[in-house]
């Protein structure tokens, strides 16, 4: 807004047309007001989690898709391998793991989309160069629990109290992630739950043991699920 | 002998009344000449009058307003000034009771009018000057409850969302606490809906961001850009309210000065 100087008034008789428009710089409330930050909200943690899950589930019921899998063994196995079957099935479907996105895994006896394979500790560097005999692994279309662990988990894992149940759902979810096109993570912080793609048998790195996948983790590579 | 004493007598008397005669006439003239200096000065008067408040007002509006600090020196001033006006135009139009059952004159009739009517206008210039600088004062005040820094801090993280609610709710009770003045009633009004509503907006996002409740989120989160946009009536409000004020303002300085 313009200022009309008032110093012709002084000596002169002329009268400007607004003489008291100085007034309008005096003001502090629109420069006050104008200040105030009015950004868009982000959406809060625990909501963005809420959409997640609700994508998910939304994908479950829309778009579900199988995928099969065989069992198998190599080695000498002495663990129950009924128990083995069973356990692993109902890990894969639970309603806390991968079936998040939307799939269903169905065994079938031979072939499949992938080879569930309860293996001897010794044998599971038969696998791959990149297996060792101390933990699971997966190679190509290979998702091998080492027996060792399936029995026993690791020594961090119990003396963390963890269940061997847990550790159990952990181990299959992990190894299956791979398939499913996932590497490793590390801790997202301190106190928070594991990534189930995160290495907790060897190290939590200050995250507490969680057996199943993060909602950032919902995703496939192998299956073409974003 | 007698006769010229009688002569002597005469002439005395003659000299008296001469004399008195003078006397009369001089102090006549007299009263004439000051009766003349009292009305015309009377005019005069007005006209210092109203060069020397116009040179006032000039001056307080000539002053820079550009920080807080010269902004509220400049209010102080004006106040001040308005003050001074107002205390010289009482008896601007005063004269001598010698002087003034003049006019019964059309001269000094329309004189006195002219002074009258300029001390009327003068009035009420002071009045609108008076409701200009009481309004800039609540203005200033309701300035300073929003120029709390945690309004003016970005919000979009959910971190900075318990200190910007503590802040409207602060800015909420300290404009409801505001010395109502009539002058400023309109503008208080509305500012006092708004930043109530964001109050209020804001504790409701709050809680529903504590229940992680997500349809109520959404339903406060809703409410609280609506209040935001409330902050636009404050300030349309105070334009239209100032405006108001300086155009009356300006209308009287012209029909005063």
């Amino acid at each position: 807004m313009g200022v009309i100087s008032l110093q012709n008034l002084v000596s002169a008789t002329a009268k400007p047309a607004e003489p008291l428009s100085g007034l309008f710089e005096i003001r502090s409330l629109p420069m006050a007001l104008t200040a105030i930050k009015q950004s868009s909200l982000q959406a809060p943690a625990w909501l963005k989690a809420q959409d997640a899950a609700a994508a998910a589930a939304a994908r479950t019921v829309t778009d579900t898709r199988t995928v099969t899998y065989s069992v198998t063994t190599r080695g000498t196995v002495t663990a129950d391998l009924a128990e083995f079957r069973a356990q692993a099935y109902q890990t894969l479907n639970d309603g806390r793991g991968w079936a998040r996105m939307g799939v269903a895994f169905q065994e079938v006896a031979s072939g499949g989309d992938f080879t569930l394979v309860l293996s001897e500790a010794s044998q599971v560097p038969s696998f791959s160069p990149g297996c060792g005999a101390e933990y699971s692994c997966r190679a190509g279309r290979y998702v091998i629990i080492n027996q060792d662990r399936w029995l026993g988990a690791t020594p961090s894992w119990n003396s963390a109290g963890g269940s061997l149940r847990d550790y159990r759902h952990m181990v299959v979810n992990h190894e299956t992630g791979h398939w499913l096109g996932h590497d490793h993570l590390s801790c997202g912080g301190a106190g928070q739950a594991a990534p189930v793609m995160q290495q907790q048998s060897i190290d939590l790195q200050g995250c507490g043991f969680n057996a199943w996948p993060l909602a950032s983790e919902l995703w496939s590579s192998q299956l073409g699920i974003r | 002998m007698k006769k010229l004493k009688d002569m002597l007598h005469h002439r005395r008397r003659v000299w008296m009344i001469a004399g008195a005669g003078t006397v009369l006439l001089s102090l006549l003239f007299g009263y004439i000449g000051y009766s003349v200096y009292s009305w015309q000065g009377l005019g005069q008067q007005g006209s210092e009058w109203q060069k020397a408040t116009r040179n006032e007002l000039s001056t307080v509006m000539s002053m820079k307003a550009g920080t807080a600090a010269e902004k509220s020196a400049k209010i102080t001033q004006l106040h001040e000034v308005v003050a001074g006006i107002r205390q010289s135009n009482e008896g601007l139009c005063d004269i001598s009771m010698t002087v003034s059952w003049q006019t019964a004159f059309k001269s000094a009739k329309q004189a006195q009018d002219k002074c009258q009517k300029l001390a009327h206008e003068s009035n009420r210039l002071v009045v609108s000057l008076d409701r200009l600088v009481k309004y800039l004062e609540n203005e200033a005040s309701l300035a300073r409850i929003l120029e709390n820094p945690s309004l003016k801090t970005d919000v979009s993280d959910e971190k900075a969302w318990e200190a910007s609610s503590k802040a409207w709710h602060e800015a909420a009770i300290a404009v409801k606490a505001m010395k109502k003045d009539t002058v400023f009633t309109a503008t208080q009004k509305v500012a006092l809906a708004v930043v109530d509503e964001l109050d209020g907006a804001w504790q409701q996002l709050l809680t529903a961001h504590a229940a992680q409740k997500k349809t109520e989120f959404a339903s406060a989160q809703g409410r609280l850009e609506k209040a935001y946009g409330g902050l636009g009536t404050i300030n349309d409000t105070n334009d239209h309210e100032f405006r108001t004020l300086v155009t009356e303002a300006n209308a009287r300085y012209a029909a005063a000065l």
